[in-house]
């Protein structure tokens, strides 16, 4: 693991992208025995943003040829979760970080019914990877 | 049929499954389509002419779907599938990777065809390792763009010679077309004025974006600042220029805002109506209950991308039972179609909230403030009554010019 990327976030709501600010933005990773691990926790701004958050990867010649180098996964996967009062919650499972690249969660939010909680509703996405 | 030219459609409906099976249909701009096949498909560490090579074949299949009509002169809802065995690979609401993003944000309305053909190329591809086809082999391109090969090179490589590469197709519904230079600092005209109105308005619900006062069609400092914050936000390269991927990124957006404000000051003339529960309304009926039905689906829809945009006329047909068959499987209720007490409860609990969302927008929001919004959550006063109206729109205003569709562009 000596590659570097980074993963941004940015949380909205509609096809307007009316910018959330105030969201609570989770990133965990998968430590060595397989539990979670914390990597960030930060509120997003009033542009809905929140600061780019280095991750460790593998090396690119991991990804750069069908073998790879030493036969590693091309890539981190990490966990994302997002949360506002107001909102469904939202968490993203399998987000990909890569050496030298920078990942963009964009998070769209969907509003909850009156009386519902967001930490009720939760919808959790998990995202394969590439068929390569 | 098909039109006679192809062109880039603003969205694509996406089935989130094999032709014959339920799935969710997710509606998402074109870009963002490619974007995400792109991202899905293969590595962004590959070498820039593969990963050119693979967006062009992307964007091909996708515009040779939506020119033939594949999925809908079959009778199915969408345009293509999510499903790998019958289109390519698109994950909801997935991450993206930036170069590949900025590299669509160039190419998105570039595709290649046969020559001698109009229909972009039905551009088939693979792994190339665990499964192989009569097209492009993914690992192959990546080792091709090693040894030197260009995007075209490549294609022609998988697709035969006679291949030829369309640029700049038209956009389906987008009036401003960019305008083919990038605009900078010191540039006039009336491409600046359109920048500089669409990122005054997108300001309204970005306030880190500085307010260009006055507008004046002239590039200066203040316009530079604007672009620069509009580019940090949305992950461009933040140079203050005006380039392609700039431009759409902005008309886009813009487009966006503009249809729910649109769909916000319509709710205005819902003011005086009530939104009380009116009776079982189902497909067949006509009338105000319907158009209110319409509204909050239509409201919805800009909010969940599993829901189709709809008309609001006040005629429920087909098209609205299916929004409501949508809307009732995504909040758990039976998809029959029919809005009784607890489906309509259900939509008004939803579009009422929905409408507190909007509420860091400065549009005035008039008829939900008095009667669907209730009172208890204390949210009403940041309704705040908007400048909005009194932007400069521009272009000259002339007799007989309305605000509703064609005429002035606020």
């Amino acid at each position: 693991m000596s590659g570097l990327g980074t993963l941004r976030v940015r949380v909205f709501t509609s096809n307007a992208q009316i910018p959330v600010e105030g969201a609570t933005v989770v990133i965990t990773g998968t430590g060595e025995n397989g539990k979670q691990n914390l990597i960030s926790v930060q509120i997003t701004d009033r542009s809905g943003l929140v600061q780019p958050v280095a991750i460790r990867t593998p090396v690119s010649g991991e990804s750069t040829s069908p073998d790879g180098m030493n036969g590693g996964l091309p890539f981190t996967l990490v966990s994302v979760w997002v949360e506002h009062p107001g909102f469904a919650m939202l968490q993203m499972d399998g987000v990909q970080v890569f050496p030298k690249i920078e990942t963009v969660q964009d998070v769209e939010l969907v509003p909850l019914g009156e009386g519902e909680s967001s930490l009720q509703q939760r919808e959790v996405r998990e995202f394969p990877s590439q068929n390569l | 049929m098909a039109d006679i030219f192809p062109y880039v459609p603003k969205t694509i409906t996406v089935h989130m499954g094999p032709p014959d099976q339920w799935a969710e249909n997710i509606t998402v701009s074109f870009p963002d389509y490619v974007k995400n096949v792109a991202s899905s498909e293969i590595y962004p560490t590959w070498e820039p002419a593969a990963i050119r090579a693979n967006i062009l074949a992307i964007i091909s299949f996708a515009l040779n779907r939506v020119y033939t009509e594949f999925y809908p002169s079959r009778g199915y809802d969408f345009q293509i599938t999510a499903s790998t065995a019958y289109d390519q690979k698109f994950i909801r609401g997935r991450n993206i990777f930036e170069n590949i993003s900025q590299m669509v944000d160039e190419i998105f309305n570039n595709y290649i065809r046969r020559q001698g053909f109009v229909e972009p190329l039905s551009a088939k591809f693979c792994n190339g390792t665990t499964t192989t086809c009569d097209g492009l082999s993914q690992w192959g391109s990546q080792d091709l763009a090693k040894q030197g090969y260009n995007s075209m090179e490549i294609l022609r490589t998988y697709y035969g010679d006679d291949i030829e590469l369309v640029v700049d197709a038209p956009i389906q519904d987008i009036t401003a077309s960019y305008p083919g230079v990038p605009l900078r600092l010191g540039a006039v005209g009336d491409d600046v004025l359109r920048i500089q109105v669409m990122l005054n308005r997108i300001s309204q619900n970005y306030p880190a974006i500085p307010k260009i006062s006055p507008v004046t069609g002239a590039f200066g400092e203040p316009t530079e600042a604007a672009v620069k914050e509009f580019q940090r936000i949305f992950n461009l390269t933040p140079d203050g220029v005006v380039g392609k991927a700039t431009w759409y990124q902005m008309v886009y957006l813009y487009t966006g805002v503009l249809r729910l404000s649109e769909l916000v000051s319509q709710g205005q003339t819902f003011y005086g109506f009530e939104f009380q529960y009116p009776g079982v309304v189902r497909e067949g009926d006509t009338g105000d209950a319907v158009r209110i039905l319409q509204y909050m689906l239509a409201l919805l829809a800009e909010f969940e991308d599993a829901m189709l945009p709809i008309t609001v006329d006040g005629v429920f047909g087909p098209q609205t039972a299916q929004a409501v068959r949508q809307y009732q499987s995504l909040a758990g209720l039976i998809p029959d179609g029919i809005v009784g007490e607890v489906t309509w409860n259900s939509l008004y609990s939803h579009a009422s909230q929905a409408y507190f969302a909007l509420s860091r927008d400065t549009v005035r929001a008039q008829a939900f403030r008095q009667s669907i919004t209730p009172t208890s959550t204390g949210q009403g006063d940041r309704f705040a009554d908007t400048p909005r109206l009194g932007q400069f729109p521009g272009q000259d205003v002339g007799l007989g010019q309305s605000d509703h569709q064609k005429g002035v562009m606020v």
